[in-house]
C-alpha cells in the first residue's frame, strides 16, 4: 500500500527564554514517516517529546520551521489558499485528547457533526442523515435522542466518541488521533480503542495514533515510532519493537509500565535535564540518562539506523551506523 | 529476580488494632433539588503500616470518602452516617483546634495536581516553613533544615528549596508534595491520584519512591487511583469501589489471581497486555449508574455479564436486593450475589 | 456499521422520547434567570418599570409639564397621585412618562457600548497580533476618559442635549472597561480544545469567533449590558439633577432638580422628591439584583457545584426520568 499522508524531515522550533535569553526549542526535529490506509501508526513518547506538536502540525493548527508535508504526493505544507487547505481538512482531520473541552458546551451534539457537513457543502437533509449516520458508526444510539444532548448531559466516553463522530464527518483518509483515551475512565478506554480498530478496517483510514502508553499502542497499533526529545528514536512494527526494543529509552518506557501479570523489576532511573530540546548541542539527547552511554554519545548525535527487519534506532550502541561502528567499540564505557 | 514495589506481607496480627476504622460511612450531597448519596454505607480497615489501595472510576465516590477520613468534606457534602476512628478516636468528634493538629500530624494528603497545593508565587522553601511553623514552634533557619532533609529524603537536591514550584517540573513538583506531606511524621498518608498528571517514566520514579519511603519510615498510606494495575504492584491490600460502595476488598494478589467480583474482572480485562497473545478485550460496556437514582438491587447488574434473565432466581435477587460484603477467603470479601451462590 | 459494540445499553424497545408542547416557550436563559431568587425580583422590579413606561401615555395627563397655579403644590391625593409641582404639574404623569426616558436611554447605551465592548474584545483576543495591540490602544485611550466631566463639557459645549447625545457619549466612554474583560475571557476560551476542533473543521474565523466563543460568553456579556444600563441611567438623573439636562423634557432627574431648585424640602414638601427617587431606586435596584443573579450564576462555586452533580449524573437522559423533566 503507498503512502497517503508521508512527513519529510519535518522540524518546529518554537522561540523560548525570557526577554534576554533567546533559545529556540527544537520541539520537532527532522521527523519522517509514513501514513498508509487501513494501519494504525503509533506515536509514542512523554510530554515534551514532540509527538503533540506533530499532532497539529499534520492539522495544521502550527506551520512547520522546515520539512514537507506530502498528501498524496504533493507537499500541502506552503498551501495558503481556502481552497487547498479547505481540501485538506476534508481528508486529515483530528480527534482531540479532552472530551470534556473539546466539546462546546454551548452547542448541542448535532451541531458539532452538522457544521464540517455543511462547511464542506453539505445541505438541508442530507445534513441530518448524515448526522444520524455519523452517530450510528461510533455507536451513539438512538441517534435522534443523542443529537440533541448537549455535552454536559454525556459521559466521558460518549463525548469522546462524539469527538470520533465529528472527525468522521467529512470522510477523511487520514485521522489523528491526539492521546484519545488518556482523560477516560480505565473501563471505557477499551471500548474507544475497539471503534479505532474497527474504522481502520471498516473504512480503511490510516491512524496515527499519539500516546504516552505502550499498552495501548500496543492494542491498536500496526506499527510504532518512539520520540524522544524532539527526535525519533526508534520505529518498526509495533510487536517487534516492544519485545526486542533497540534503543535504551524504549527500554526504559517499557519497563516503566505497571503491568501486574509479570512480576516487576526495580528499574534504575536517572534524571535527565528538562531542556534537552533547547539548542541541543550535538550527541545523542539521551545520553545523561542512558544506562549504556559511551564517550562518542556525547559528541555526535546518532543517526536513525535500520537494525533488524524494518526496524531502526538512533543509537550508536545498539544501532551503530557504518561509519562509527569502530569508534563505538574502541570507547571504554562512560 | 523480582521484588515488588512493597513488601507484599503485613503482619496484621503484630499490629493490633486497625489504625483506621472506617464504619458505615455515609456521605450525600445535598442540594436544593435532591440529595445523592456519594458514599453508601463504607466500612474499611487501614492497618499501621499498611498501604490500602482504594480502585475505582470517576463518580465513585472514592475521593469523597478520603475527604470523609481527612475531615475536608465541604458543603454541600456533608457526613450522613457511620463514623471514622482514627487510632479509636472518632474523628467527627474533634474539636477545631485538634483537627488542625490532626491534619498533617496524625494525616497527611498529598493531591492530583500539585500546582492545587503549592502556592505559585512563593518559594519552595517558604512554603516548608509556612507549613511547619503552622504546627510547631520552630525557627525559620531550622524549618529550612529540616526541609532541605524532607527533599533529600524524596530524592530531590536540597538547593531546589530556592526554587518556585513554575521552575520544577511536574515530577520534582509532585516530589515536593510528598516531602511536605511527611514531614511532620505522620501516621497516615492520604494520596489522591498522585501520579495520574504524570508521564509513565516519571510515574515509575515516585512509585518506587513512595514504596521505598514506606518501608523505611513504616507509614499507612491510602492510595486512591483509577488505576488497578498500579495497586497490584504496590498495595498490600486492594478494595474496589463502584457507586459509592465497596464491592471488593483483599490482599492485591489475591485479587489479581483470583478476582471474584464481576467489576473486578471486567476491571482486570481492560488493561491491554504489554506482551503476550492480543486477543480483543471487552471491557465493561455501559458506564458508571446515575448516583441519584442508582440501579435497584446490586449496582452493577446492569452492566454485569453473569445478570441474565434465564436464571430467574439469581436475577430476582440481583435486580432488587443489596449484595452485602462476605469473606470468600482469608481476608477477601466480595458484594455479589453470584460469588455468594457458588461459595453454597 | 452494526459490527460495531453499541456502548449505550438502553432498555432495548425504548419509545421514541415524547415531544413536549410547550403552552409558552419559556427561553433556556430566562428560565435560569426566574429560578435565581435575586434576579427573579430583580426581573419583576424591571419588569415593572418597563410596563409602567409603556402604558404612561394611558396614565398620566395629556400635558404633564402644564401649568396650573391652582394646584400648585399639592401634596398626593386621589387627584394628584404624587401631587404637584410648585407650577401644577401633576407629578405621578412626570414620573411615568420619566421611564420612558429612563428606561430607553439605558437600554440604548447599554446595547450599544455591549456591542462595542463585544465586537472588539472579541476580535481583539481571537486575532492576537497587531490587531490585538491596536484595539488594546484604542481601549486605553477611551478608559482614561471620563465619563461624567466629559458629559458636562459636551453639554455645555453642545447646544443640543438630547437623548441621542447622551447615548453616545455613554456608549463611548463606557465600553472600554467592559472590553478589557470580555477579552480576557475570550482568551481564556481562544484555546480550549473545541475551538481548535473547529479551525480543524475548516471553520472560518469570523464564525469561531462569533459562532463558537460568544455563546460561551453569554452572561458575561448580559452583565455587560445590565452595568451600563444601570450606570447610564445613575449618571443622566445625576446630570439633569444638576441642570445640565434638557429643561423642556420630563425624566426623573428633571423632576428632581425642578424640586431642587423650587426648594421643595424648605417648603415640607417631600413629594417632589420621593416619588421620581423612589423611581429610580426601584429601577436601580432591580437591575443590580438581575446582576447578582447573573454573577451567581456564573460564579465558579455556584458552577462547582452543580458540575458535581453531573459528575455523579453520568449516563444519558432516559426520557420520563427526573432529570428530563
Amino acid at each position: 500500500m503507498s503512502a497517503l499522508l508521508e512527513v519529510r524531515g519535518l522540524s518546529k522550533e518554537f522561540p523560548v527564554g525570557g526577554a534576554l535569553r533567546r533559545g529556540r526549542l527544537h520541539a520537532v526535529d527532522d521527523v519522517s514517516f509514513a501514513l498508509t490506509p487501513g494501519r494504525v501508526t503509533a506515536l509514542a513518547g512523554e510530554s515534551g517529546s514532540g509527538k503533540s506538536t506533530i499532532a497539529r502540525l499534520l492539522v495544521r493548527l502550527y506551520a512547520p520551521t522546515s520539512g514537507s508535508v506530502l498528501y498524496e504526493g504533493r507537499d500541502v505544507a506552503r498551501d495558503r489558499r481556502r481552497r487547498d487547505v479547505l481540501r485538506y481538512r476534508s481528508q486529515v482531520q483530528m480527534i482531540f485528547q479532552d472530551p470534556f473541552g473539546s466539546l462546546n458546551p454551548a452547542k448541542t451534539v448535532r451541531h458539532h457533526l452538522a457544521r464540517p457537513l455543511r462547511i464542506h457543502g453539505l445541505r438541508g437533509a442530507d445534513v441530518d442523515a448524515r448526522v444520524h449516520e455519523l452517530l450510528e458508526t461510533v455507536g451513539l444510539v438512538p441517534v435522534r435522542h443523542v443529537a440533541e444532548k448537549y455535552p454536559h448531559e454525556l459521559s466521558g466516553g460518549q463525548r469522546q466518541r462524539v469527538g470520533i463522530a465529528r472527525a468522521l464527518a467529512v470522510g477523511p483518509r487520514v485521522v489523528i488521533a491526539d492521546e484519545p483515551i488518556s482523560m477516560l475512565d480505565v473501563s471505557i478506554r477499551v471500548g474507544i480503542l475497539n471503534l479505532i480498530r474497527d474504522l481502520k478496517d471498516e473504512f480503511g483510514i490510516a491512524f496515527l495514533y499519539v500516546t504516552h502508553d505502550l499498552a495501548s499502542a500496543r492494542y491498536v497499533a500496526d506499527d510504532i515510532l518512539v520520540m524522544y526529545a524532539g527526535q525519533v528514536v526508534e520505529q518498526g512494527p509495533v510487536d517487534q519493537v516492544l519485545e526486542s526494543p533497540l534503543h535504551p529509552y524504549t527500554r526504559l518506557l517499557i519497563s516503566s509500565v505497571p503491568d501486574h501479570e509479570r512480576g516487576i523489576e526495580r528499574i534504575e532511573i536517572r534524571k535527565g535535564s528538562a531542556s534537552a530540546a533547547v539548542d541541543p548541542a550535538p550527541g545523542c539527547r539521551f545520553a545523561d540518562r542512558c544506562p549504556l552511554v559511551v564517550d562518542l554519545c556525547r559528541r555526535v548525535t546518532p543517526e536513525l539506523v535500520e537494525a533488524g527487519p524494518a526496524q531502526s534506532a538512533r543509537c550508536h550502541v545498539t544501532a551503530p551506523s557504518s561509519t562509527h561502528r569502530e569508534d563505538v567499540h574502541a570507547e571504554p564505557t562512560a | 529476580m523480582t521484588a515488588a514495589l512493597s513488601s507484599p506481607e503485613v503482619d496484621g496480627a503484630a499490629t493490633g488494632r486497625p489504625l483506621v476504622e472506617i464504619e458505615r460511612l455515609t456521605v450525600d450531597y445535598v442540594t436544593r433539588s435532591r440529595s445523592i448519596r456519594a458514599v453508601d454505607g463504607v466500612s474499611l480497615a487501614i492497618r499501621r503500616g499498611e498501604i490500602l489501595g482504594l480502585a475505582g472510576e470517576s463518580g465513585c465516590g472514592k475521593s469523597t470518602l478520603a475527604n470523609a477520613v481527612m475531615q475536608i468534606l465541604r458543603p454541600p457534602a456533608a457526613m450522613t452516617g457511620g463514623r471514622v476512628l482514627f487510632a479509636g478516636e472518632d474523628v467527627a468528634l474533634k474539636s477545631r483546634e485538634e483537627l488542625r493538629k490532626f491534619r498533617w500530624r496524625n494525616v497527611s494528603m498529598v493531591f492530583q495536581s500539585a500546582m492545587n497545593a503549592l502556592n505559585p508565587v512563593m518559594r519552595v522553601g517558604d512554603q516548608f516553613v509556612d507549613m511547619m511553623r503552622a504546627h510547631e514552634r520552630i525557627s525559620k533557619s531550622r524549618a529550612l533544615a529540616k526541609g532541605g532533609e524532607l527533599l533529600e529524603l524524596v530524592g530531590m537536591d536540597p538547593r531546589r528549596l530556592r526554587a518556585y514550584p513554575h521552575e520544577l517540573s511536574g515530577g520534582m513538583r509532585q516530589r515536593v508534595i510528598i516531602a511536605m506531606a511527611l514531614a511532620l511524621r505522620p501516621e497516615l498518608v492520604v494520596m489522591d491520584e498522585p501520579t495520574t498528571a504524570l508521564d509513565v517514566v516519571v510515574q515509575r520514579e515516585i512509585l518506587q519512591q513512595v514504596g521505598d519511603l514506606q518501608r523505611e519510615l513504616d507509614f499507612a498510606v491510602l492510595f486512591i487511583t483509577h488505576d488497578l494495575s498500579l495497586l497490584l504492584e504496590l498495595a498490600h491490600r486492594v478494595a474496589i469501589m463502584y457507586a459509592g460502595e465497596i464491592v471488593e476488598s483483599g490482599p492485591s494478589a489475591r485479587l489479581r489471581d483470583e478476582p471474584r467480583h464481576p467489576y473486578t474482572v471486567g476491571l482486570l480485562q481492560s488493561f491491554p497486555p504489554l506482551h503476550g497473545s492480543i486477543e480483543r478485550l471487552a471491557g465493561i460496556p455501559g458506564s458508571p449508574p446515575d448516583l441519584s437514582a442508582p440501579p435497584s438491587g446490586c449496582r452493577f447488574h446492569p452492566r454485569c455479564p453473569h445478570c441474565r434473565t434465564e436464571d430467574a432466581v439469581l436475577y430476582a435477587r440481583q435486580t432488587t436486593e443489596l449484595p452485602v460484603l462476605r469473606e470468600v477467603a482469608a481476608g477477601h470479601e466480595v458484594a455479589c450475589h453470584l460469588a455468594e451462590v457458588n461459595e453454597a | 456499521m452494526s459490527q460495531l459494540q453499541p456502548t449505550i445499553e438502553l432498555a432495548p424497545a425504548l419509545p421514541p422520547p415524547p415531544v413536549r408542547r410547550r403552552v409558552v416557550r419559556v427561553p433556556g436563559w430566562l428560565r435560569l434567570l426566574l429560578r435565581n431568587p435575586k434576579s427573579r425580583l430583580g426581573l419583576c422590579l424591571v419588569g415593572f418599570m418597563v410596563v409602567v413606561a409603556l402604558i404612561s401615555p394611558l396614565i398620566s395627563v395629556s400635558d404633564p409639564t402644564g401649568f396650573s397655579l391652582f394646584d400648585a403644590r399639592q401634596a398626593p391625593s386621589w387627584h394628584h397621585l404624587f401631587g404637584t409641582t410648585d407650577q401644577g404639574s401633576d407629578i405621578f404623569s412626570q414620573v411615568v412618562l420619566g421611564a420612558r426616558r429612563s428606561l430607553i436611554l439605558g437600554a440604548a447605551s447599554g446595547a450599544l457600548a455591549t456591542i462595542l465592548a463585544t465586537t472588539l474584545g472579541l476580535v481583539a483576543a481571537y486575532s492576537g497580533g497587531i490587531v490585538d495591540e491596536a484595539i488594546n490602544f484604542l481601549t486605553n485611550v477611551f478608559l482614561v476618559i471620563p465619563t461624567i466631566p466629559l458629559l458636562v463639557v459636551v453639554s455645555g459645549y453642545l447646544h443640543s442635549r438630547s437623548m441621542t447625545t447622551m447615548i453616545l457619549i455613554l456608549a463611548l466612554t463606557l465600553w472600554a472597561f467592559e472590553a478589557r474583560i470580555l477579552r480576557g475571557q475570550a482568551l481564556a476560551l481562544r484555546n480550549r480544545d473545541f475551538v481548535l476542533a473547529a479551525k480543524v473543521a475548516g471553520e472560518s474565523t469570523w464564525r469561531i469567533v462569533f459562532g463558537e466563543i460568544m455563546p460561551n460568553m453569554i452572561s458575561r456579556i448580559a452583565a455587560c449590558f445590565v452595568l451600563v444600563f444601570y450606570i447610564s441611567l445613575l449618571v443622566d438623573s445625576g446630570l439633569e439633577f444638576l441642570g445640565l439636562g434638557d429643561t423642556t423634557h420630563v425624566s426623573w432627574g428633571m423632576v428632581l432638580y425642578w424640586a431642587q431648585t423650587n426648594s421643595s424640602v424648605l417648603q415640607g414638601e417631600w413629594w417632589p422628591f420621593v416619588f421620581p427617587g423612589l423611581a429610580l431606586v426601584i429601577t436601580v435596584l432591580g437591575l443590580t439584583l438581575i446582576l447578582a443573579g447573573i454573577d451567581e450564576l456564573s460564579n465558579p462555586r455556584l458552577r462547582e457545584e452543580v458540575r458535581l452533580r453531573r459528575r455523579l449524573l453520568r449516563g444519558l437522559v432516559l426520557p420520563g426520568s427526573k432529570a428530563a423533566a
